[in-house]
Parts: structure tokens; C-alpha cells; sequence
């Protein structure tokens, strides 16, 4: 199937190329090839005769179209009943039956679409294209050729883009839009020169060089136009070749050179006569060669000129722009020739002929600026739909990005709050533990110095007074060694107040002490008591016991001068056991008392020391008792309580300290 | 949407910026308060060592011996700050 197409888009390629130059007896000789040619030749045959009989011999087109469409009865002839349903169109289409035009390019356009024959479908849009440009609608014909344009720089040849992009530039040259003309005829001409059509490339020229001559480039104009005239004349289209020569004489007149316009336009003439191609064309040329030869003042051969033109007004009568201009430049010439009266005559032709053309013109124009500012209306209209959606888009967009940037700063300072707060949180909780440490190292560290200052005074009392008694007690012995003869009460004397001196040392060392050091646990009191009492067993026979109750609790703290006092207690009343009962056991015993009726009633803690000897008693009446004695009773009035001594003759001595 | 991705980078570089700020602020507040923390610690320290000192010094005090010079040890390391006079 593929193969069978490129052998058709081959012959439609070459029969094309053929054609650009085919005379009659070329024709004549496809008629003839049709005729022994196989299904598929022949219908591109008569495709390609049906074209190219559209512009001269329209029956004879239709005739051959009508033929080829008859034979196209199977599915194999699909591809050929499409192009030749295309050029049915176009054949309806340069008749001017537009309705038909219209109806015949659409099913071709349904069929290639339906068959998937991508070159047509470009064909046939570009089809509807030119039916649409051809009623005056512009836009369509202008959506037409853009969609053309694309489908084939889809499916189709990039060589192919020059005759969409050539009308499209046609179009937007009838809008009047110069600008964009150029811009498309110029790619629709780099491609013609890229692929080499050189039949082609004067078309463009020619449509480029117009559109100059609007801008009012003619020296570029000029160029296009020589180069495109000269092409022409290479590959032999003389159609083309006259109209650019004309082109190019218009371009010498307007650039007032009309010598150089002269013999072009005479040639233009006489070609056309002679070829009789585009025979209704002479027309313009006679008007503007006349128009020549009046500005050189050379009215006779203005009137030679205008003489050929005679016949032709005659045999061309829908030229009527032309013949009106016909008719005003032999009016001019008889005017200028002294001919008044006949060129009254044509001036009366020409205004009655041109009013006429004016408002037919008029109402074309009008029709054709309704069009426009239809197209210009429909224009604005998108462009304003345009610029409304943008500016909504735009709207919308920022409001997207103020919402955007708020939740973000929303977002960034909610991060900002919270790392804050987790950070103050932190730094509370170690001030916090700072501060508590601070307050526990002001308080241990107060205590220490309170106890440090306390201990350094109480070593400087102790020193400085300690010192000072020593010396006392140091001088009362020195003289007592100085009084050796003197009376012994004297000696005793010195001697009890060296002791008294002494004792107040002891004393002054035990305040000290107990100044510093705050309380004494049961344990420790024990321990010393203990050790005072091994010592005193060492020292002596006696045997002793040292009991501390259960009920006692070791971890029971007494302050210091309490325990100073027990102990002092029970060392007075064990030395006066052991210096004065002859005791052979000496018992001392701690434990707790129950508190006396009617005193708290339980409540608080009560103490009993208890010395206990088996020595020889003593009478509580008859014995005095001594400094010993006193300060027990004042070291119990000290701790609170009272000390009971009771002893019986030969039955020891009980010392008891209740606090 | 060059304005929607702006902003988003900016946001993302602002929260690495301010998180890493924080963090680090974090970081030095602990510093700090590990240094206070340990310095604190080894004043109480040090305190409490002197008092348990001072009171195995004051144990030693003998009642049969009476050897106070040995229970009253001056500890010369522990400044006794001094009160302001115009107080």
C-alpha cells in the first residue's frame, strides 16, 4: 500500500513539474497515455487535466473530474477519489460557486481525514482556505491555511510549507497588513530557494516586491522584481515574466523613471498580444505606457498606444478599473492634443464608468471593511478575553502568593514562637537548677564560714585565755615552791586555787567545744563513755559494766553540751566510786525512763543514767557531800533533769540522772 | 510560579537558618549552664568537705585528754568575707 502511494506522489510530483510548463500538445498527450494507462494512472491523469483545464477551459475540467470520480468505485481508488474531490472543489470554487466550493473541499477533507491520507487533509484545509479568501473571509481563510500549514509540517515535506506560507502572506496582504506579508512571503520564498522551485521563487519575489512598494522600499522592491523577472524568463512562465516586467515599469514610474518604464511596458504589450496570455492584463499596461509617453510629452505615440487598446475594451468589458483608466488617458491625451471636444467625450466615459465601478466598489469596500472590522472587532474582542484572563491569571496568581507568603511568614514566625518558647523553657529549668544550686551553696557555704569564724575565735579565746590561766596556775605553783616554810593553809590555799584554775581550763576547753561542735550522737557518746571506762578498768581491779538499753536509739543525737554533761555525770560518779567505795563493780547503765505521772503524760523523751557500786555505802545524813557532788546536781539542772543519790551502808551507792 | 518558587526557596532557607540558629543557641546555653552547674557543684563540694573536715577535727576532742588544739583545726583556705562596715 505504501508503495502504491509513492508511486502516485511521484507521478503527482513529476506530472506537476510537467505542468508548469505544459502546453496543449502535452496535454493532449496525457489524454492519450490515460487511455492505455492502468486504474490508478488514469485517475491521476485526469486529476491532473482537470486541474490545470480549470483556468482556461473549466468545462473541459469538470468533464475530466466528473470521469475520474465515475472510476473511483473501489476502496483501492480511495487516495484518487479524494484529490479528485479536492479539485472538484477547486474547480467549483474559481467558477465562483462557492456553496459547491465549500461543500466538495469538506468531503474531500472528511475523506482524507476518515482514510488517513495526512498530504490531503493538508490540501483540503488549504482548499477551504482559498474558498473562504475568495468570499472575503478573511479570519477563516487565514485559520484555514495556519491549520494547513501545520498539518503539513506534520505528516507532510517541509518543501511543501512555501504555498501555505505564500497565502497566508497573500492574506494578510489583502488585510493590508505589509508587515506580516513580508514575514511569510519571505519564508515561503527561503524555503522555494532552500529546495530549489525555481518556478515558484518568482511568484514570491513578485508578492515581496508589492509589498515593498507599500512600505515604500522600492529600491529593494526593484531588486526582488529583477531577480524574479529573470527566474521567470529561465523557466520559461510567461504569464508571470509579464507581470513582473509590469510590476517592475510601475516601480520606474512611481520612482519617476520612466524612460526605463517605457520599453518594458512595450514589451509587456507586445507579449501578451503575441502569446495571448493573459490577454485582458494589456489593458493596464497600455493605460500606463500612454501614461509614460504623456509625461514625455510624446502624445502621438500616447495615442498609437491607446489605439491598440480599442479592440480590447470591447473584448474585455469586465475590466471596468481598467477601461476607466483607459477611458481617462485618451481623454488626457485629447485634451493635451487639442481635441477638447473628444476628450470631453472620454472624460464623460470615464467618470460615468467610474461612478459606477464606485459604487460597486463602495459597496465592496464597504462590505469588505465590514469584514475587516468584523475581523478587527473579533480581534480585539480575543485580545480583550485575552488580556482579561492574563489579568485574572495575574489575579489570581498574586493572590496565590499572598496567600502563599502569609501561610509561609504564618508558618516561619509559629517556628520562630515555638523554637523561642522550647529555648525560654530551657533556660528556665536551668536557671531554675542554677538558682537552687545557689541558694543551697549560700546556705552550705554560710554554715561553713559561720563555722569557721566561730572556730577561729574560740581558738583565739582559747589561746589567749587558756594562756593566761596556764600562766595563773603556773605562777600560783611558783610560789607556793616560794612559800615552801609558810603555813599550810596557805599552801593549801595556793593549792586549791591552782586547781580551781585548772578545772576552769578544763571547763573553758569543754565550752569550747561544745560550742563547735553542735551534738553528739548516742553512738558517740557511748563510744567515749566505753572508752573512759577501759581505761578506768586498766587503772584499777574493779570490775565494770556498761550497759546501753535497747530501747535507746543509737542514731539519737544529744547536743553537745548534754553530752558533755552525761558524761561528765557518769566520769564524777565513777571516780567518786572509785576513789572512796572500795566497790569491787561498778555498773553504769543508759536507757530511757517512762516520763513521771502528770508530766505530758508520755509525751517527749526521758533519759536514765544509773552508776551503780558495790562499795561501802555511805551515810546521807552524816556526809558532806563535795565539789563533785555540786557539779552533778548542777550538770543535771543543766540537761533538765535531777540526780538522785542514794546509798546504804555496805550496800554500795546508786547514782541516778533522770532528764 | 518563578514568584511561588522564590518564596518557597526563601522560606525553606529561612527555617534551615533560623532552626541551625537555635540549635546552636541551644548549644551554648548548655555550655553555659554545664559550666555554672559544675562550678556550683564543686563550691558545694568543696564546702561540704570542709564541714565534714571541721567535725572529724572536733571528734578528736578526747573528754579524759582534754586536746583541744587538735579539735580546733583552722581551715586557712576558707575566706571569711568580711562585713561592710558602713552596713
Amino acid at each position: 500500500m505504501k508503495c502504491f502511494f509513492c508511486v502516485f506522489l511521484f507521478l503527482f510530483i513529476g506530472l506537476s513539474t510537467v505542468f508548469s510548463q505544459a502546453p496543449q500538445k502535452k496535454m493532449d498527450s496525457l489524454v492519450q497515455a490515460a487511455k492505455t494507462a492502468n486504474d490508478s494512472t488514469r485517475l491521476a491523469i485526469y486529476n491532473d487535466l482537470g486541474f490545470y483545464y480549470i483556468f482556461n477551459e473549466p468545462e473541459k475540467a469538470k468533464s475530466f473530474l466528473q470521469k475520474g470520480l465515475r472510476e473511483t468505485t473501489t476502496p483501492k481508488t480511495a487516495y484518487s477519489k479524494t484529490r479528485l474531490t479536492n479539485t472538484l472543489g477547486i474547480y467549483y470554487d474559481v467558477q465562483g460557486v462557492y456553496d459547491s466550493a465549500q461543500f466538495y473541499f469538506k468531503k474531500a477533507l472528511l475523506m482524507s481525514k476518515d482514510y488517513g491520507f495526512a498530504d490531503l487533509e493538508a490540501r483540503c484545509t488549504n482548499g477551504l482556505g482559498m474558498s473562504n479568501w475568495n468570499q472575503g473571509n478573511y479570519q477563516n481563510a487565514l485559520d484555514y491555511f495556519f491549520e494547513a500549514l501545520a498539518l503539513n509540517r506534520k505528516y507532510g515535506t517541509p518543501d511543501k510549507d512555501d504555498t501555505y506560507l505564500n497565502n497566508i502572506g497573500l492574506i494578510y496582504q489583502d488585510m493590508n497588513m505589509a508587515d506580516k506579508a513580508l514575514e511569510y512571503h519571505q519564508k515561503a520564498l527561503a524555503i522555494r530557494r532552500e529546495y530549489k522551485k525555481t518556478k515558484d521563487i518568482p511568484v514570491s519575489l513578485n508578492n515581496i516586491a508589492i509589498n515593498l512598494q507599500d512600505k515604500g522600499d522600492f529600491k529593494e522592491a526593484e531588486k526582488m522584481l529583477v531577480e524574479g523577472r529573470n527566474l521567470a524568463k529561465e523557466v520559461g512562465n510567461q504569464d508571470l515574466y509579464f507581470d513582473l516586467t509590469h510590476t517592475l515599469a510601475s516601480l520606474y514610474q512611481k520612482t519617476n523613471r520612466t524612460d526605463l518604464a517605457i520599453p518594458l511596458l512595450q514589451e509587456v504589450i507586445d507579449g501578451r498580444l503575441a502569446t495571448k496570455i493573459g490577454v485582458h492584463r494589456v489593458i493596464t499596461s497600455i493605460n500606463n505606457l500612454a501614461e509614460a509617453y504623456i509625461l514625455k510629452n510624446n502624445l502621438k505615440e500616447a495615442l498609437k498606444v491607446l489605439k491598440k487598446g480599442e479592440n480590447l475594451i470591447q473584448q474585455f468589458p469586465e475590466q471596468k478599473v481598467s477601461i476607466s483608466e483607459y477611458y481617462y488617458a485618451v481623454s488626457q491625451a485629447n485634451f493635451l492634443n487639442n481635441d477638447p471636444e473628444k476628450g470631453n467625450e472620454y472624460f464623460i466615459k470615464a467618470i460615468a464608468l467610474r461612478d459606477s465601478i464606485f459604487s460597486q466598489q463602495n459597496a465592496e469596500n464597504t462590505a469588505a471593511l465590514e469584514t475587516k472590522f468584523n475581523i478587527s472587532e473579533k480581534e480585539r474582542a480575543l485580545a480583550e478575553t485575552r488580556a482579561n484572563l492574563a489579568e485574572r491569571e495575574l489575579e489570581v496568581e498574586q493572590k496565590n502568593n499572598l496567600i502563599f507568603g502569609s501561610l509561609g511568614l504564618a508558618l516561619l514566625l509559629g517556628l520562630i514562637g515555638y523554637l523561642f518558647y522550647k529555648q525560654q523553657k530551657l533556660k528556665n529549668r536551668q536557671l531554675q537548677k542554677e538558682s537552687e544550686l545557689k541558694t543551697a551553696l549560700a546556705k552550705i557555704a554560710t554554715q561553713n564560714q559561720l563555722q569557721e569564724q566561730r572556730l577561729r575565735i574560740s581558738r583565739d579565746l582559747h589561746d589567749n585565755i587558756g594562756s593566761q590561766l596556764t600562766f595563773i596556775i603556773s605562777s600560783i605553783d611558783n610560789l607556793k615552791y616560794g612559800l615552801e616554810g609558810a603555813a599550810t593553809s596557805v599552801t593549801d590555799k595556793l593549792g586549791r586555787i591552782s586547781e580551781f584554775a585548772s578545772q576552769t581550763i578544763y571547763e573553758l576547753r569543754d565550752t569550747i567545744w561544745a560550742m563547735n561542735k553542735t551534738d553528739i550522737s548516742v553512738e558517740d557518746l557511748q563510744a567515749r563513755i566505753s572508752n573512759f571506762i577501759e581505761k578506768a578498768k586498766v587503772s584499777s581491779d574493779v570490775n565494770f559494766q556498761f550497759d546501753v538499753a535497747e530501747n535507746v536509739l543509737r542514731e539519737k543525737h544529744f547536743t553537745s553540751v548534754e553530752g558533755m554533761n552525761i558524761y561528765r555525770i557518769i566520769q564524777e560518779a565513777v571516780n567518786n566510786a572509785l576513789k572512796y567505795s572500795e566497790a569491787t563493780q561498778i555498773q553504769v547503765s543508759l536507757s530511757k525512763a517512762p516520763l513521771p505521772v502528770g508530766e505530758g503524760s508520755g509525751v517527749g523523751t526521758s533519759f536514765k543514767v544509773e552508776i551503780t557500786d558495790n562499795g561501802k555505802g555511805f551515810d546521807m545524813e552524816k556526809t558532806s557531800f563535795g565539789n563533785g557532788i555540786a557539779n552533778i546536781k548542777k550538770r543535771a539542772k543543766d540537761l533538765g533533769g535531777n540526780v538522785a543519790i542514794t546509798s546504804e551502808i555496805d550496800r554500795g551507792t546508786v547514782v541516778r540522772l533522770i532528764f | 510560579m518563578f514568584v511561588q518558587f522564590a518564596i518557597a526557596a526563601m522560606l525553606f532557607s529561612a527555617i534551615i537558618g533560623i532552626t541551625v540558629w537555635f540549635f546552636n543557641r541551644k548549644i551554648v546555653l548548655a555550655k553555659t549552664h554545664d559550666q555554672t552547674i559544675v562550678a556550683l557543684e564543686r563550691a558545694i563540694s568543696t564546702a561540704t568537705f570542709q564541714i565534714n573536715n571541721r567535725n572529724q577535727n572536733l571528734n578528736r576532742y578526747d573528754f579524759q585528754r582534754y586536746n583541744l588544739e587538735e579539735a580546733l583545726m583552722v581551715q586557712p583556705e576558707i575566706i571569711i568575707l568580711e562585713r561592710d562596715r558602713n552596713e
